[in-house]
Parts: C-alpha cells; sequence; structure tokens
C-alpha cells in the first residue's frame, strides 16, 4: 500500500526510537546485496526478547515496490531510524469505507474507543505496544509467539486501501470486525481467542493473551479486544505476513513466498516436510519418515496422459482426488499470491507435470483448468516448483495447456491476474511461438488475419495482440496496417530454435476431453 | 499527406483484417513517425495493477523490450527466494525403486487408499513408546506400526461418536467404550496394549483441547466441526480454506429436465388413455347385458302379447307385429351368435347360412336385378364412393384420340389440330391405360351382410385379434399377383370407351411436330 493511495494523509516524523514502531509505519530499511535503503512497510512485529534486550522485537517488512516474496523478517539494526518515518493515520474502523453501515443501524457505534482521535490512538497504540512487549519480557517468555497474529497491536490500522483481488472477502471481514466490536463479551469471541492462542504457540507458549487477562481491568479489556484477537486483526493482515519459512520437498529444500492456509498450528515453524508422491505434510522429520514407510504413491494420482522421455503429464479430477488436488493447492499456494483457496478443489481438473527417474515421477509443475469456464481460460493456476524455475519447464507447461486447447478446439487463455512470473513466461512463449509461425507464413507471402493467428495458435486474439504489440510487430505502411517483423526479432527466435530444448509432442498426447454433464458440475 | 497522417484517428485493427507479414528488410520505406502517430493503444498485460509498477518486473519487460528492439540479449530474471539446498538425506526417506510400467499409468485410487495408517508418531510419541517399551519385555514390545494402528483406531471412534469433543474436552470416551471397537484380526491381539495407550492418548487430546491430535486443514464443511466454526467464526479467516460453494440454482428451461419432464407426461398420458379404455370397455359391457336382458324382456312381452291376440282373437295389427317379429329375431340371433368372424372363409359360410334362410324368391329377383344392371354397365366403372378422383387432363389433352391398335405394347394416341396459316398438325403420344386399383371392401358381400351396420360396429373392436389381421401389406407378392388378375386383357378394351378420361400422358413427346 503506498501512500498515495490512502484516502487519508499519514503523519511524517523525522526520526524516531525503535519502540515508537508500530504496525503500518513506513521507513527506510536495509536490504539487499550490496545493501542499500529501501522504503519499506512494518507489517508485523515479534519479540525476541535477549538478556541484553527484553523488548527486542524483530520486524516484517514489506519493500514498496517489489514482490512480496521479498518481504522478510529484519532485526531491528536493519531499519533506518535517523530517517523519515511515516506513521499510518489510524482512522475509523474500515467498516465505514467498506460500507457495512448500512448493514445496522449500530454501525455508528464501534467499539473502538476514541477512533475519531486519530493522535491519540496512535500514541496509544505505541504505549500499549511497549507495555506488552516489555511485560512479555518480564514474563520471561523466551519462545517466540507468532508474528502477525494477536499479540501484536495496531492491527486494525493500514487496512484501507488495500485493494485486494477478493472484494467480497474484504466485506465479509468488515462486517465481522463491525459485529465483533458491537458485542465484544459474548463467548463467541473468547473462543476466537483460544483458537488463535492455539495457532499462536502451538503447544509450549502460553501466549500473550493470558497476561493480560490475569490482570483484568474494564479498560485494558476494551484495549485488548480492540488491539488483540482476531476481531481486530484483520484477516489480510495475517495473510501478508507468510506463515511458513521453509519446506522441504523431495530432495530439495525451498523458501516459502506467500502465506498459504497449512493448518494453523504449522504456522512459523522452521521447516515443513512435504512428501513429494502424495504431498502430505508434516511438522517433523519423525512424522515424514514414518509416513514414508507406509506411503505408496510414486507418481501422482491420475491418469497419465502424456509421456515424452522423462516428462508425463497426469491429469486428476478434482472431485476424485480431494485430498491430493488440496495439498497440492496448499504447496502452489506458497509460491503464488493471488491463488485463492476459497472454494474446494472440486470444479477443477488438476494437469500435474512429472519427471521420472528410479525413484518416481517427481512433481515439477502443474496447472488447474477449470472443468468448464466461463471466459473461456484453459488455465486456472500453473505453477513450476521454485527448485525446477528457469529450466524451461514453464514453457512446457504452457505449451501444453494449449495443446489442450488444440484438442478442445478451442481458444484459451489463462486466468488473470497473472503473476510478475507468469506475464513474462506466457509473453516469451506467445512470442516465440507467434514469430515461427509468421516467419512460415512469410515464405508463403499469403496474407493473415490476427484471427488466423489466434486459431492456428490456440491463443486468444486479444493475447495474439498483446504479444504483436510487445513485439513491436504491427506497422501502418502505406495506407494499411501490416506485421512487420524486425531482425532482431527474427535473430532472437531463430536463436531459440537452435537451442536443443524439451518440447511438446502432440503425438505423445492421448487424450480426450472430458464433458461433464450439467448436473455434475451443478454440485461441484 | 502529413497533414492526413497527423489528423488521423488512431484505429481499432479488425481481429478478421487480413495483415501482411513482412521482414524489416522488405520495407526499407517504413515511416517510424508516422507509426508513432499511429500507435495502437495498448492492451493490458494481466497484471495486477498495484503488481505492475514493481521494480523487478519493470526491469525485465524493459530488458525484453531491449532485446526486441536492439537485440540486446540480457536475460533478466526476477530474483526469487532461494531453492538451491538440498538434503543430502533423502534416501532415508525415499527408498523404494520405481519401475515404469510400459503403457501410459491408469490409476484412480486415493492418497487415503495408498498412506496406510493416517496416524503418523511424532517426537512425542516415539519418546513415550520407546520409555513404554523399556518397561516391558524383549518379546512384548510395542512396535511403531502397532502404536499407531492404537492411535488410530482411538481417534477415529471418537471423531465419530463425538464429534463435538473440542467444546467439551470432558467427553472423551471412556476406554472400554474404544477397545470394544478393537475387533478383526488386525486389532483384535492390539487390545490388551491398547489399555496402556489409552492414558497417553487421552493425556494428548485432552491437551489439544479435545482436537484431534493431527491438526487439520480449516476446509468448508469436510466435517460437522467445521461447519460449525464455520458459523462461529468470521468468514474471512485466512486459515479457512476449501469451502464448499452453494450449489448452482437449477435453470427451469435445463434440456435434460425438460426431456424427462416430458417422458413423464407422456407416460402419464399413455396410462391415463389405458385407465379410460379399460372403463370404457366396462362400461359397454354393462350397456351391452342391459340390452339383452332387455331384447330378452321385449321378447317376452311379445309373446305374451301375442298369446293374449290369439286367446283375444284380435288379429288387425298383424303386419305390424309380424314385421316387428322379424326384426327381433334378427337382432336376436345375431347377438346370439356375438362373434363375426372377420377373414373370409367364414364369411362365406356365414352368407350362405343367411341364403338358405333368405326367401328364394326374392333372392332371384334381386340376382336378375343385378344381372340386368352389371349388363348395363358393362364398360363402366362405378366411381361414386372411389375416393381417387383423377385429376382433370387440361383441355388440349383431351383431345387425343386413341387408337385401338396397340403398337410395342403401348397404345398410340393421336390429336388433330390447326397451327399457324393453316396448317394441320398431327400430334402422336402414346398412352397407357389406367384403371383404378380400388376395390370396395365389401364388394365380396354381395347379400348386404354388413348393411346390419349396428351389427357390425357393434362387435367390431371386440376381437383381440383385429389389430393383427388389419394389417395388410400392400406390396406383397400374393397381393400384387392378385391385383393382376383384377384387370383382364377384355376388361382393359372396354376401358377405352371412357379413354378421355383414364388415359394420362406417360410422357411429355406430344409436342407440336
Amino acid at each position: 500500500m503506498s501512500a498515495a493511495s490512502s484516502p487519508f494523509p499519514s503523519t511524517v516524523i523525522t526520526g524516531g526510537t525503535i519502540g515508537s514502531i508500530i504496525i503500518g509505519c513506513k521507513l527506510q530499511v536495509l536490504h539487499g546485496n550490496p545493501p542499500e535503503y529501501r522504503k519499506a512497510e512494518i507489517l508485523s512485529i515479534r519479540p525476541t526478547p535477549t538478556p541484553e534486550d527484553a523488548t527486542r522485537s524483530e520486524y516484517y517488512v514489506h519493500y514498496s515496490d517489489y514482490n512480496k516474496r521479498l518481504d522478510e523478517w529484519v532485526v531491528p539494526e536493519r531499519l533506518n531510524l535517523l530517517g523519515e518515518i511515516e506513521f499510518p493515520k489510524v482512522k475509523k474502523p474500515k467498516t465505514v469505507l467498506a460500507g457495512i453501515g448500512k448493514e445496522t443501524g449500530k454501525g455508528s457505534e464501534p467499539g473502538t474507543p476514541g477512533a475519531s482521535n486519530g493522535g491519540r490512538v496512535a500514541k496509544n497504540n505505541r504505549k500499549s505496544n511497549l507495555s506488552k512487549a516489555s511485560k512479555a519480557g518480564k514474563a520471561g517468555d523466551t519462545a517466540s509467539p507468532a508474528p502477525g497474529t494477536p499479540g501484536t497491536p495496531g492491527g486494525a490500522s493500514t487496512v484501507a486501501g488495500n485493494k485486494r483481488k477478493a472484494s467480497a472477502m474484504d466485506e465479509a471481514g468488515g462486517a465481522s470486525q463491525d459485529k465483533d466490536g458491537q458485542v465484544p463479551s459474548i463467548k463467541v469471541n473468547g473462543e476466537d481467542e483460544d483458537e488463535d492462542e492455539d495457532g499462536q504457540g502451538g503447544d509450549d507458549t502460553p501466549g500473550l493473551d493470558d497476561d493480560g487477562a490475569s490482570e483484568y481491568s474494564k479498560e485494558r479489556e476494551i484495549e485488548k479486544l480492540r488491539t488483540s484477537g482476531s476481531m481486530t486483526q484483520d484477516p489480510h493482515e495475517v495473510a501478508r505476513v507468510k506463515n511458513l519459512n521453509m519446506i522441504q520437498f523431495g530432495k530439495h529444500e525451498v523458501e516459502t513466498w506467500y502465506f498459504s492456509p497449512y493448518p494453523v498450528e504449522y504456522a512459523h515453524l522452521p521447516i515443513l516436510y512435504i512428501c513429494e508422491f502424495c504431498l502430505s505434510y508434516f511438522p517433523a522429520v519423525k512424522q515424514l519418515s514414518r509416513h514414508r514407510t507406509k506411503c505408496s504413491l510414486q507418481h501422482p494420482p491420475g491418469n497419465e496422459i502424456y509421456r515424452k522421455d522423462n516428462i508425463s503429464f497426469f491429469e486428476i479430477d478434482g472431485r476424485k482426488q480431494k485430498v491430493y488436488c488440496r495439498n497440492l493447492c496448499l504447496l502452489s499456494k506458497l509460491f503464488l499470491d493471488h491463488k485463492a483457496l476459497y472454494y474446494d478443489v472440486d470444479p477443477f481438473l488438476f494437469y500435474v507435470m512429472t519427471v521420472r527417474d528410479e525413484d518416481g515421477a517427481h512433481l515439477i509443475g502443474y496447472f488447474s483448468k477449470e472443468k468448464e469456464s466461463s471466459e473461456q481460460y484453459n488455465v486456472a493456476c500453473i505453477l513450476t516448483l521454485p527448485q525446477y524455475q528457469r529450466m524451461g519447464y514453464g514453457r512446457l507447461l504452457i505449451a501444453f495447456s494449449y495443446e489442450l486447447s488444440k484438442v478442445e478446439k478451442r481458444l484459451g487463455s489463462p486466468e488473470k491476474p497473472l503473476s510478475d512470473l507468469g506475464l513474462l513466461s506466457y509473453r516469451a512463449f506467445w512470442s516465440e511461438a507467434i514469430v515461427i509461425l509468421l516467419l512460415e507464413q512469410h515464405k508463403t507471402g499469403v496474407e493473415l488475419s490476427i484471427d488466423d493467428i489466434a486459431s492456428r495458435t490456440a491463443f486468444q486474439p486479444t493475447d495474439v495482440l498483446h504479444t504483436l504489440q510487445t513485439l513491436n510487430a504491427l506497422k501502418y505502411y502505406h495506407g494499411q496496417y501490416v506485421i512487420v517483423l524486425s531482425e532482431t526479432v527474427i535473430k532472437n527466435a531463430e536463436r531459440a530454435l537452435k537451442k536443443s530444448r524439451r518440447e511438446i509432442d502432440p503425438r505423445a498426447l492421448v487424450w480426450k476431453p472430458i464433458h461433464f454433464t450439467a448436473t455434475q458440475l451443478r454440485f461441484l | 499527406m502529413k497533414n492526413v497522417g497527423a489528423r488521423f484517428r488512431n484505429r481499432k485493427i479488425n481481429n478478421k483484417q487480413l495483415l501482411h507479414v513482412y521482414r524489416a528488410v522488405d520495407i526499407p520505406d517504413l515511416d517510424e513517425t508516422l507509426n508513432l502517430q499511429r500507435s495502437i493503444p495498448q492492451t493490458e498485460t494481466g497484471v495486477d495493477k498495484e503488481e505492475e509498477t514493481e521494480h523487478h518486473l519493470q526491469a525485465a519487460i524493459s530488458a525484453s523490450n531491449l532485446s526486441t528492439t536492439t537485440g540486446e540479449a540480457k536475460a533478466l530474471y526476477i530474483p526469487t527466494p532461494d531453492a538451491s539446498r538440498k538434503i543430502d538425506n533423502y534416501r532415508d526417506f525415499y527408498s523404494r525403486a520405481f519401475t515404469e510400467p510400459s503403457t501410459l499409468i491408469r490409476f484412480s485410487s486415493t492418497v487415503e487408499d495408498c498412506v496406510g495408517c493416517p496416524y503418523n508418531m511424532d517426537d512425542e510419541d516415539d519418546k513415550w513408546l520407546k520409555e513404554f517399551n523399556e518397561k516391558r519385555d524383549k518379546d512384548d514390545m510395542l512396535d511403531e506400526d502397532h502404536y499407531e494402528l492404537i492411535m488410530w483406531q482411538f481417534e477415529k471412534i471418537t471423531n465419530e461418536r463425538v464429534p463435538y469433543l473440542q467444546l467439551d474436552s470432558g467427553q472423551i470416551p471412556p476406554l472400554d467404550d474404544l477397545t470394544a471397537t478393537f475387533t478383526g484380526p488386525q486389532l483384535l491381539p492390539l487390545k490388551k496394549v491398547a489399555t496402556s495407550v489409552y492414558p497417553w492418548w487421552s493425556d494428548r487430546r485432552t491437551k489439544r483441547g479435545g482436537k484431534v491430535i493431527t491438526p487439520q486443514l480449516k476446509a468448508g464443511f469436510s466435517s460437522i466441526l467445521n461447519a460449525f466454526e464455520e458459523v462461529v467464526r468470521n468468514e474471512s479467516d485466512p486459515y479457512l480454506c476449501f469451502r464448499r460453494r452453494e450449489s448452482k440454482p437449477i435453470r427451469k428451461t435445463r434440456r435434460t429436465d425438460q426431456q424427462s419432464i416430458e417422458k413423464l407426461r407422456k407416460l402419464r398420458m399413455e396410462m391415463e388413455s389405458a385407465r379410460s379404455l379399460l372403463e370404457m370397455v366396462s362400461r359397454r359391457e354393462k350397456v351391452r347385458k342391459e340390452s339383452l336382458v332387455l331384447e330378452h324382456m321385449i321378447f317376452d312381452q311379445r309373446c305374451k302379447v301375442r298369446e293374449y291376440r290369439k286367446n283375444l282373437g284380435i288379429k288387425d295389427d298383424d303386419d305390424d307385429i309380424q314385421s316387428q317379429k322379424k326384426k327381433i329375431r334378427k337382432v336376436g340371433e345375431t347377438s346370439a351368435t356375438i362373434r363375426i368372424p372377420l377373414n373370409f372363409k367364414d364369411r362365406e359360410a356365414i352368407s350362405a347360412q343367411e341364403d338358405s334362410r333368405k326367401d328364394r324368391s326374392a333372392l332371384s329377383s334381386i340376382e336378375s336385378e343385378l344381372a340386368k344392371r352389371r349388363e348395363d354397365d358393362v364398360g363402366w366403372e362405378d366411381l361414386t364412393d372411389n375416393p381417387y378422383q383423377p385429376f382433370l387432363v387440361p383441355y388440349a389433352q383431351q383431345c387425343f384420340k386413341i387408337l385401338p391398335q396397340q403398337r410395342n405394347g403401348k397404345y398410340v394416341s393421336f390429336r388433330k389440330r390447326m397451327g399457324r396459316g393453316g396448317r394441320l398438325h398431327i400430334d402422336r403420344q402414346y398412352a397407357r391405360p389406367r384403371s383404378s386399383s380400388y376395390r370396395d371392401p365389401y364388394q365380396k358381400d354381395p347379400y348386404g351382410m354388413y348393411d346390419g351396420v349396428n351389427t357390425f360396429d357393434k362387435f367390431r373392436f371386440d376381437d383381440d385379434s383385429f389389430d393383427q389381421e388389419d394389417v395388410i401389406d400392400d406390396v406383397r407378392d400374393a397381393m400384387i399377383r392378385y391385383r393382376c388378375t383384377l384387370l383382364s386383357e377384355t376388361d382393359l378394351r372396354s376401358l377405352s370407351t371412357s379413354s378421355r378420361h383414364h388415359f394420362i400422358p406417360i410422357t411429355h413427346g406430344g409436342h407440336p411436330q
């Protein structure tokens, strides 16, 4: 969220103390190699007390204008406290913005005291942060409770203007916030907290809320309700902080990129162990090794529809292989920011690409596809696992998705939004395929339309147009539009052709489109 | 031209518009400045707007742009977190060799089918089990597989019986309830040792607040528990995933539904008509019985009347009575015979029977009358009842006169007409005699047996075999042969008198010559 997009001006202060840093602050943070200061936003704070400094914390930062996959926990030394610090303007809970007021007349009395006075609340926030942090230190709590979870204050801020993909979810979040604010003492909320506490500390952390509860007072209670627990913790705030650090998958150890809703008990484990064949996940090596003695899968649980050299594709129906497909989605969510796991896997088919060796067919990547796409998408989500990226497998996945479309005799396009990596992969694939086709066409000297290109490649016309534009190939010449291939474009294509690469061989595809009846689709 | 270019409005490229493909070297006279003015509006990249401006993406995009314009092939990747590390104890976990089948793999077992016992012991379990085994004899050790089986059985049964355990962890099922489920060859031997495992399991479960020991996904409605949770907790919990989609409402006009409705409707209609048919049959039978009774009564009454008359010596209305009597007898008789067989032989038999009963003289007079009429009708065909009426032959066609001689088995007809300038034309054309194949179905019933239409109608549908007998194959060989014999040579000859109406031209060869 950039300052410009916020409807409220932020308070900018030059210089501050580490204790004044709250969630939502924006300041310069050292990043990169060689390190340099970049503007970053604090998304979460976790106490990491040491004997010398009981209030010591780590900060989860998002670097403005860099992809979220570079977000990280930083030590306080990397924050530039001497520079400008932008404090978030505390505003009325975003329920007002989200238009939830209409839901109930009580909307005008949100449970946040002093909400109208932004400055004071901000101060309160800071205070409470300090007191909480120090309390945590005094309590001798050495374990690190979950960051971004209830213990940290200030969750109510920094939400508006955060335009995520699912606006429906935004509203739902707002609504619940509102409700919780109004009726702070119903039993439901108490349970909520228990729930989160569980998630936070696993088995060993008593959690910060316990401290608060022991010193009961009305003021504290209100403060607690306002700043802690899931009521004010916007779900997106939780989801903005990635909950896993590393997975062990097959022989690879892979750093994760984004939040994924693996059981909350597993959040912030150092490593999550994933069986590379059935994709089951385990918090400990012991469990993985026990599982491996029993797991008999050596390839994805579906029908092999393509085999060429050591590359295979398996088709898996989300309805029939629910556990596998859910596990696959959880895994891929670690690397796809915009993947929605809101709904179940039933309406999708999964095409899983594997590379085979003496141990089995190892998952390299996959794409999912709606059984019935209302918008002519031939790919919903597509992922090459990070350990296999930059090896040309992404191209194979994309090529395969279009081979399926050709068999279906349909034009297809990937579902939007694309990720940055997705856009680059697709652009490269499109332009290569189109340039090769155009070079052949050039030899014949026959004119062709954008629709012709589309029907021969199974790309959607808009994607063809998009590609021609990025190739800078559409020119106006002698009173009409023509396609002009520059020499560099041709050279690039020829160079690509000369490279010995894996290609999808349409003859190795043994596949008939599955047609689902209306009733089958209805109950998805 | 320049001015025109400057004023030119950007037009969208039509997708169907044919575009010529050039290499840049083919058209050195390409005016790039003109193209700048005509730049086509950029299509969207499809990347989220907020992320479109990210540094690394922009750098990569401009790098690829650069490579298309200047040919600078500088591959630029978006940096991603590290994924290069590998573990060195891979073989500890993955040791089974994979033999690839020669054909494409077909596989439908689910993950649940393939992972064995779903409970996987963790470090805590491991520690407990080791301590537990230390206290036991060497040959009485509980191995890990069996331990997991016991734990899973406890978990499974508990989840089935007390799905809301996490709301009240005091409801943990007692040991006896659980061990009672240890049946079957696999579990029965474990029953005893399960008793020792129970306190440990119960302890773990209680520590988890009654929840399943192995953390579960918060998947929407995967169990009753989750459904409950979903209502209580807020909808946007980021950990809550895989919700069930509300099933889509049925569209009323679905083709499949329409079809089944149609089928059901048809079935109902057929059943209804069958029912009404049976009802009507029963009604008919009742009416018939009634009529028989009535007829019997009438007969009795008439007999009585006759008796009285005889006794009283009344004679004036004799005729009336007589005719009445005749009628009655006739009706009575036909009702008595009940069945009128529909095939030909029986019909003949009946008509013969009938014959004998008829007055000989009346018969002969009718016969002579008929003979006389036949004589009159020689050369004429009775078309009054024939539903087929030949098309009206155009006047010009009617002027053809048929020669009585055949040529090559065909009749030749001529027509004389006057042309321009008084020239005389003679048109010739071949013609084929046409006769009606129509036969009166009751023709073979010369004595009007079916004149009693009432009788016929009355029993018309009585015979179940009626439907089948009614099916007549018109093109059966026998039928064709029979039809051939219907008209004799002389019949054909005699037809020629009315040839003007019964001959139609075969060909249109009758052009003026």
